[in-house]
């Protein structure tokens, strides 16, 4: 076993799955209403053991049991939570710390200790994502069971072109809860676009617990794009949490195919004037698989513009739920908040619940809503199979025309070509 | 080519629509199809075509000697059926280019043959698109979506072209065309008129029909074809109205 239990916080081990329910919220928390996680977490399911220095051949030996293929160039490998230097590489621009300690009370967010320590002058404070946390009590799971979250820090030597893929391995011996934790550092005027992904290189029937911090200063144009495709079939809940700055732009895009279950939840606080943040999801679902997105967008001062677009389709067996909340405080006036989510069920065994929640207390604002729900459309199908193409290959060709808007939304070409390739096996 | 015999049509919920319509098309004809708003011709073109919202109660639909009525409509397509429909689909995030090449290789597959290399196609894209008087842009869009309604029509001739049908079912492509449109429209079906190839062309106007001279015409009514001649019969309905019947 590469984990070992010393360099573990004092927790009662032998109470391991007790100490972890505690943690898990219910399906009495309004935020939780649609997703039992602990249906989802196996008995028995024991925390993932820290892990520290791992040899080489090891190292090796885990990253090829599995087909997955580091990239040579622009990744940035982190196994059971430590950054594997070997395997990555780290292009000019970025800089990876651990941060340095950890004076975080458990429940708020490590964003305020790293903004101040790279902008010394600046008086940073991103609070706001106050009642999030204390409704989602798995975050601070996360805190309690990283050691200390890294920083990757982006500066302005780092050339836009390089798309970076962070992965986040795992080696999962025992069918373990996994935790994740890392904050992404925007200086101003750089312009990201990254992929985290997360790999089991484990057992199935387990559960990782990501969460993502991220600050985007002046100017900064962060383009987060997120695979999701365990075919280990185990358990995702994926946080970020994002911070705006003046004039800044996020654009977030998460594609989901595979996993027991998948929880999304995105965060995004626009704190300055001309914020823009959009998040895309993309989802193609066709067996057993439960998704939960959920989305909060807050906007807390004026002339800032969101975009919510959420397109799934659900086959099988599989059930859904979507959940977007537009906040718009008093004084954000001339708020642009934007928010469509489309659902096409392909199974009549597949459900969906979807949720729009718009709070709004600013009077001129521009926020719009919409949500369908539907089937494959009998008359495009008729129209498609006239012409030739068999009903097999008609629904795909539907499904795919369904899909497009959102991944066509993905900047580089080489990103968009995986995509497409995750969800239609070209 | 198409043989209709005594054909009874219902729809899933059981409201009777065609009843008892008889019609035979040979190679090189071409039908014109006339009557009442509601008398059944669009329904009358998508049995032909296949479309499962119909339910065949009664009578004979053979194509090319073959009994089509239980086929899927991919089969009929794949042997040579086409239908312009009267009311274009829309189909988001799927180009019209993309769609005619996936269209085209389906078909080839369903008759076994290999597909057509993407040079071939382009090439024949060009070919029916400057025939159509259709830009190259125009095809990267998404079917039918925004397209204005001759436009629609346009795309609609563009793919018949593209697919080479043995007999195409054209449902009232006129409607709405100005007369520059229209005489594009003649004149891609008289591009693909031959002594092999069938048309049956369902229109209220007898305007369509000065640009192709069709064989036959006949009258549907409440589900029957109750007047059937040459060509004088359109003049006499533009003239005098279906009551002159
Ligand atoms: N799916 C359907 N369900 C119920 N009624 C239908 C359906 N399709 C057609 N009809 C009815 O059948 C009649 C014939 O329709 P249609 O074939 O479209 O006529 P036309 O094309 O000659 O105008 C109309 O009264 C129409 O309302
Ligand atoms: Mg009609």
């Amino acid at each position: 076993m590469i984990g070992s239990k010393k360099n573990q916080p004092k927790f009662n081990f032998d109470k391991k799955s007790n100490f972890i329910s505690d943690f898990l919220p219910s399906i009495k928390n309004e935020d939780w209403r649609y997703t039992n996680l602990k249906k989802f977490i196996p008995e028995n399911t024991e925390v993932q053991p820290l892990t520290g220095y791992i040899e080489q051949e090891k190292l090796d030996k885990i990253i090829h049991s599995n087909k997955f293929k580091i990239p040579e160039k622009n990744c940035i490998f982190f196994l059971n939570g430590s950054l594997q230097e070997t395997v990555s590489d780290i292009p000019q621009g970025v800089l990876i710390k651990k941060i340095n300690d950890k004076t975080n009370n458990n429940r708020t967010l490590y964003m305020n200790k790293v903004a101040s320590e790279f902008s010394a002058d600046e008086k940073n404070s991103y609070t706001g994502f106050s009642s999030f946390l204390e409704k989602n009590k798995i975050i601070e799971l996360n805190t309690l069971l990283t050691s200390s979250p890294y920083i990757i820090h982006f500066d302005r030597t780092f050339d836009s072109k390089n798309n970076i893929k962070i992965i986040h391995g795992f080696t999962n011996e025992g069918g373990w809860f996994n935790q994740d934790r890392c904050l992404y550092f925007i200086e101003s005027g750089c312009e990201v676009y990254i992929q985290p992904e997360v790999v089991n290189f484990g057992k199935h029937d387990s559960v990782f617990n990501i969460v993502s911090e991220i600050i985007c200063k002046e100017e900064a144009n962060l383009n987060m794009y997120m695979g999701q495709n365990d075919p280990t079939n185990s358990s995702i809940i994926n946080t970020i949490f994002c911070a705006q700055e003046k004039n800044s732009e996020s654009n977030f895009n998460i594609f989901s195919v595979n996993g027991k279950l998948i929880r999304n939840n995105v965060l995004v606080n626009l704190m300055n004037e001309n914020c823009a943040s959009s998040i895309y999801g993309t989802s193609l679902l066709e067996n057993k698989e439960h998704l939960d997105n959920f989305i909060v967008i807050s906007h807390l001062v004026e002339n800032c513009k969101s975009n919510q677009l959420f397109k799934s389709v659900y086959g099988g067996e599989t059930t859904g739920s979507f959940c977007g909340k537009i906040y718009v405080e008093k004084n954000a006036q001339q708020t642009e908040a934007l928010q469509q989510n489309n659902n096409l069920m392909i199974s009549k065994k597949a459900s969906v619940n979807a949720k729009p929640q718009l709070e709004i207390f600013a009077d001129d604002v521009v926020c719009s809503h919409g949500c369908t729900i539907g089937a494959i459309d009998e008359k495009s199908l008729f129209y498609l199979r006239s012409r030739g193409v068999p009903e097999k290959e008609a629904i795909k060709l539907l499904i795919s025309g369904f899909l497009t808007d959102s991944i066509s939304m993905i900047k580089p070409e080489r990103i968009r070509d995986e995509v497409k390739k995750l969800f239609f096996k070209e | 080519m198409l043989k209709i015999k005594n054909l009874k049509v219902n729809t899933e919920t059981e409201i009777s629509i065609l009843k008892g319509l008889n019609l035979d098309v040979n190679e090189g004809e071409v039908h014109a199809i006339m009557g009442p708003n509601g008398s059944g011709k669009s329904t009358l073109a998508s049995v032909i075509s296949g479309d499962p919202k119909y339910v065949i109660k009664e009578g004979v639909l053979e194509f090319l000697g073959e009994d089509v009525s239980e086929m899927d409509p991919e089969e009929r397509a794949a042997i040579g059926l086409f239908l312009s429909f009267q009311y274009p689909v829309e189909i988001p995030g799927i180009s019209l280019n993309n769609f005619i090449k996936t269209a085209l290789n389906q078909k080839q597959k369903s008759l076994g043959l290999e597909p057509f290399s993407a040079k071939e196609i382009l090439a024949r894209i060009k070919e029916n698109a400057n025939a159509l008087k259709i830009n190259l842009d125009f095809i990267k869009r998404s079917v039918n979506v925004g397209f204005s309604g001759g436009e629609k029509k346009r795309a609609e001739i563009f793919q018949m072209l593209m697919l080479n049908p043995k007999l195409s079912i054209l449902d009232e492509t006129d409607s709405g065309l100005d007369i520059d449109a229209l005489k594009i429209v003649a004149s891609g079906v008289n591009k693909l008129r031959s002594e092999n190839n069938s048309f049956i062309i369902i229109t209220h106007y007898q305007r369509l029909l000065d640009y192709i001279k069709p064989d036959f015409v006949h009258v549907l009514s409440d589900g029957k074809i109750i007047k059937s001649g040459g060509p004088e019969i359109a003049k006499m309905l533009e003239e005098k109205g279906y009551d002159w019947i």
